[in-house]
């Protein structure tokens, strides 16, 4: 086990080489994580959103994961560096943003945190993406080309994405989030015994995380009114703008899921009917392979 | 489970996540890149059969990342520009090339990312490989890759697909192992450079970009050499013309000099000698002055070279242009002589002085000649300002033929 000291030290040094960045950030790395999560935790403290428990540790470690998967790729054009000053320089950065976390208290439960995971999971995946019309809405594949008015290439995409969420995307995603096999049984167990209250909770939690994950979308991504959806689906344009805002905002959803209705096309209506796993060629993923729990 | 247990096991987890993070594996297909800008995504790239692709981004905000990351969420490739206004990285991802490049500016920044795809011909090489084992695990057929594989005798179409891969990673090798045997041979080892492919790309991009720059520096001081010396050359003529032109206005003043004297001598001689005599004197010293001020002036003119008139500042090349027709000294003294008053005298010659003398003299004297009484001769002369009757009738009578002078025949002779 290499020193503590020792290694924060060699990450104060100077470091002139890739070959020499890469051999210490693979010895550093738990290091770098712990780094990470102790300026989040810190960040978390200052500005009156700590607690402390597991969910709050768990969300710590997971915003310093993210920071830390971002320093290790910038890292390598930035050498010649101190890699402690420029982690320190990112995390600092992050956190001058406006609201840098999807922080709500409701929000630390099993399914806020599901929810909130795999809408985050969303903003950086495509795969992800796509895989929300399922999880929030119940849609399928064709009924998510149809919805978003897709052509025959970006169809296949869809397909595509719905394969690889399957294969492997899910299951990442929800270890990455920090859900445990406990934790998805205790959601599951909820819409099973109260799923009025449970579909209550989740449409309002759900929409706490859209509102928030919308904001990463670039400015020129607002919402449209019916008219300019219309206009929009007409004239076959905007892909990239109909995936990533109607995957994000259940309002304009709905109105385009009524412009296809007045189009007499075979729609479904959005309304929120949560999965919590994927279908794994036709059928529900029901184990579940844990690495570590 | 106790909570510490919980949060050390999803640590570890997150711990096994980073460790294959944030590579590609060489299998793996990029398909739908995602670009992202100070962590918003601005659009996809779609990199499936394309040999190449390249998204441009600019925005009015300022650029400070740029991630891309695969349709999964896989981070592949980043580029943080904190406080540069111009930023390149060219990374690798699986077998391809990802080139990322940041150009911020006072009004917003722009992003380029280009994909390059791998060779086709190593992709056949590849797929040749895979075709050969399509029962073999990913990892066997990794090592299948490295290494020179395994006879497969059922199958010679196979085996012919095989040794194709073989010769292609033989000649792989070795113009590798050659070009690695020149680098140690011709140049010092450099870590920085021999670390990763990208890096040596990076640094030999680099390295071109400084060089162009070197090349348009040295090329922008000999401009300014050349300028200088030519400059300097000017300047020298200059110098040349501003020599000549000393010279000439000394030889002008020694020449203004010698006229005054000779003006003065003449005067002497005018004062002394006939008024006619004075008068021609000075004519012939106004000739003399014209034809000595002309050439000087004119070696004034030719001082100046033809070709320097564009360097010269304008008043030098007035100077040089003005005409030396006329010379001021000479010409203002020929229009400011006295106005001649005319003097009518009676004069008598030795006796058997020829008539020819007698005309010479009064042809010398510019004397209009009139009647004749008893050898004395009427002659009628202009006489200039400040010479007077009697110097005049003086000076006449101390030429040798003249018996003698008078200006009334009434009169007894003045001799």
């Amino acid at each position: 086990m290499i020193d503590r000291r020792d290694v924060t030290a060699r990450l104060s040094q100077l470091v002139m080489t890739v070959d020499e960045y890469e051999r210490l950030m693979t010895e550093a790395l738990p290091h770098l994580l712990n780094h990470a999560t102790t300026q989040t935790r810190r960040f978390l403290r200052e500005t009156g959103q700590w607690g402390d428990d597991v969910c709050h540790e768990k969300l710590a470690l997971r915003w310093g994961y993210e920071l830390v998967e971002r320093f290790l790729m910038y890292g390598r054009t930035e050498i010649p560096c101190r890699p402690l000053f420029f982690l320190d320089s990112l995390i600092a950065k992050y956190f001058s943003q406006p609201e840098p976390f999807c922080y709500d208290k409701e929000l630390l439960s099993p399914l806020g945190r599901f929810l909130e995971g795999l809408t985050s999971r969303a903003v950086i995946s495509r795969d992800a993406l796509m895989a929300l019309f399922y999880h929030l809405y119940g849609f399928g594949q064709s009924q998510v080309a149809k919805v978003l008015g897709l052509g025959t290439t970006e169809t296949q995409r869809v397909y595509k994405n719905f394969e690889r969420w399957r294969r492997s995307g899910w299951q990442r995603a929800v270890d990455e989030v920090g859900i445990t096999r406990e934790d998805l049984m205790e959601i599951e167990s909820h819409k099973r015994r109260y799923p009025d209250q449970f579909h209550a909770e989740a449409d309002r939690l759900s929409r706490i995380v859209q509102a928030h994950y919308r904001k990463s979308e670039p400015e020129h991504f607002p919402c449209l009114s019916r008219q300019q959806w219309a206009h929009l689906f007409k004239e076959g344009y905007g892909y990239d703008y109909r995936v990533w805002h109607l995957a994000l905002c259940r309002d304009c959803l709905s109105e385009v899921c009524d412009v296809h209705h007045d189009d007499a096309q075979d729609v479904l209506t959005p309304q929120l009917d949560l999965r919590i796993r994927p279908l794994s060629n036709g059928r529900l993923v029901e184990s579940y392979h844990s690495v570590d729990h | 489970m106790e909570p510490d247990d919980v949060t050390d096991a999803y640590r570890r987890r997150l711990l096994a996540s980073l460790h294959v993070q944030p590579r590609l594996d060489h299998d793996e297909d990029p398909g739908s890149l995602q670009i992202f800008v100070n962590h918003e995504c601005v659009g996809a790239m779609e990199c499936d059969e394309a040999s190449h692709a390249v998204a441009s981004i600019t925005q009015p905000r300022a650029i400070q990342t740029v991630e891309i990351r695969a349709a999964s969420g896989r981070l592949i490739g980043s580029l943080c520009a904190q406080d540069l206004r111009m930023k390149m990285a060219r990374l690798p991802v699986g077998d391809h090339v990802l080139e990322i490049s940041i150009h911020n500016r006072v009004d917003g920044g722009s992003v380029q990312v280009a994909y390059h795809a791998a060779k086709l011909l190593s992709k056949q090489a590849r797929s040749a490989v895979k075709d050969a084992h399509p029962t073999t695990s990913s990892l066997s057929a990794m090592a299948l890759r490295a290494w020179i594989p395994q006879p497969v005798w059922s199958n010679v179409a196979m085996v012919g697909r095989a040794g194709f891969a073989v010769a292609i990673l033989f000649l792989v090798a070795d113009r590798l192992s050659d070009r690695v045997m020149s680098l140690a041979r011709s140049e010092p080892p450099s870590p920085s450079v021999t670390v990763l492919p990208h890096e040596a790309a990076v640094y030999e991009k680099s390295m071109a970009r400084q060089e162009d720059v070197l090349i348009r520096v040295m090329q922008a001081q000999e401009a300014a050499l050349q300028t200088m010396q030519a400059q300097q050359h000017m300047l020298a003529r200059a110098h040349q013309a501003i020599d000549g032109l000393t010279r000439g206005q000394s030889q002008l003043t020694d020449r203004v000099s010698r006229v005054s004297l000779q003006m003065a001598q003449l005067d002497e001689v005018a004062r002394a000698g006939s008024a006619g005599v004075a008068r021609q004197a000075r004519i012939d010293l106004h000739g003399k002055v014209e034809r000595g001020a002309k050439p000087a002036t004119v070696t004034l003119a030719q001082a100046m070279p033809s070709d320097l008139s564009g360097a010269m500042p304008a008043k030098v090349t007035e100077l040089t242009t003005l005409s030396p027709g006329s010379f001021p000294g000479i010409t203002e003294s020929t229009r400011d002589l006295p106005a001649l008053t005319p003097f009518a005298f009676w004069v008598s010659f030795q006796d058997n002085t020829p008539e020819k003398s007698i005309q010479d003299l009064i042809l010398e004297i510019h004397g209009r000649t009139g009647q004749t009484n008893a050898g004395w001769y009427n002659v009628e002369v202009d006489l200039p300002q400040p010479q007077t009757p009697d110097l005049f009738v003086d000076a006449l009578k101390k030429m040798t033929i003249v018996k003698s002078v008078t200006t009334s025949l009434k009169t007894t002779s003045a001799r």
